[in-house]
């Protein structure tokens, strides 16, 4: 159950494409943490970049 | 990805219209969003710079740093106002802050960035000021305050630019929710590389020595981190085909190009302004790219249905006899 918590129900007599509707739908927000913490690292990244291009040798 | 023979695939005309109904609501985002992913990421690389360039005494450098986040940051703002349609829109999202939205944690970000980003380029005015009354307290106070906005600002700004990764990720778009865990370094290195672009530019060649380490380490953090785009599978199609793919890999030539040509540039203005065009390029196609492939995977529903009836098969033991298991 990818979905959690019971809104509506409907019964299908038919695979869920036949209706126009998802299979096996899950809520993108249950990755949520896993996002922002590869955000974290992508800005840690960012951050450690710019302070390598700035420790560098004066020209 | 094989598809043929499979039963997975239903005709497109049974999934694609139930009552006219396509299976997945595309964002009504506006093109203004894949802007603002370009602009934000400018500012936030500019201010960046900006901050380094003030710690390592690089004062024209500064300048055009603090300049380019005001600048991207301004735009930013115009553009966000103009998809949302009204600006007090913008004021409805100050109303609440939630961190399960990456909408409202963005919104709080630029609220702090901006004005900060803002402070620290109109700073670089004072030696303008005259020297004597309330304008030279002005003069005086200005660069100390203004140096504090831009270390502050510098400090939001990694935020800034790789937290559109999650708005984008954080959706039922295919192509982009399957990619989270590549958009924030994509994003990171082309807010880097654009903000670099503009820094070889308008900053004088003395001062840009940063600048081209600095396109290196942006199109090494794009290119390690965007290397799973294309891998992705079924999903990952639109960063390689269509309109969405040609600007992905235009973005990509583009900072390739860039990068190497900032490198061998220190002796040449001309060289530098135009390695530093193809970074800012390479950041619009890239963004535009990326837009356009969740554009894409959204209005074709097999980028729906075909994976999710693979993973519901496989759950269920019933894998597709052409994979052999």
């Amino acid at each position: 159950d990818g979905v959690g918590g019971d809104g509506a129900f409907f019964l299908l007599l038919d695979e869920p494409e036949v209706y126009g509707l998802p299979p096996d739908p899950v809520v993108t927000t249950r990755d949520l943490p896993a996002m922002w913490k590869r955000a974290g690292l992508a800005a840690l990244a960012m951050t450690a970049a710019t302070v390598f291009a700035f420790l560098g040798r004066r020209a | 990805m094989t598809r043929g023979g499979e039963r997975l695939t239903v005709p497109p005309a049974e999934f694609t219209s139930y009552y006219g109904r396509p299976i997945l609501k595309p964002p009504v985002w506006k093109r203004d969003i894949a802007g603002y992913l370009f602009t934000g990421g400018l500012a936030a690389g500019g201010a960046l710079i900006g901050a380094g360039a003030q710690l390592t005494g690089r004062p024209d450098l500064r300048q055009v740093g603090r300049w380019t986040a005001l600048g991207g940051v301004t735009a930013s703002a115009y553009l966000l106002v103009h998809d949302l349609g009204r600006p007090a829109r913008f004021h409805h999202m100050l109303r609440i802050a939630k961190l399960t939205s990456p909408m409202s944690v963005g919104t709080w970000i630029l609220t702090v960035f901006g004005p900060l980003a803002g402070v620290a380029a109109v700073a670089e005015i004072a030696p303008r000021l005259p020297r004597h009354g309330v304008l030279g307290l002005a003069r005086r106070l200005a660069p100390p305050v203004g140096d504090v906005a831009g270390l502050a600002a510098a400090a939001t700004a990694p935020a800034l630019a790789t937290y559109t990764g999650v708005l984008l990720a954080d959706t039922a778009v295919p192509s982009w929710h399957d990619a989270y865990p590549s958009l924030p370094f994509v994003f990171a290195g082309s807010a880097l590389a654009a903000a670099s672009g503009i820094g070889l530019i308008a900053a004088p060649a003395s001062q840009t020595a940063p600048l081209r380490r600095l396109a290196l380490a942006a199109a090494t953090t794009e290119v390690l981190g965007g290397r799973q785009l294309e891998r992705m599978g079924l999903t990952g199609e639109p960063y390689r085909r269509g309109r969405s793919g040609r600007l992905v890999k235009a973005g990509r030539v583009l900072l390739g190009v860039g990068a190497v040509a900032a490198l061998f540039s220190r002796r040449s203005p001309v060289l530098s302004a135009l390695s530093g065009a193809a970074l800012v390029a390479s950041s619009v196609a890239t963004r535009f790219g990326v837009f356009e492939a969740g554009m894409a995977s959204a209005r074709d529903p097999k980028y729906t249905v075909v994976p999710q009836r693979e993973r519901l098969d496989r759950r269920e033991g019933r894998s597709p006899a052409e994979k052999g298991t």
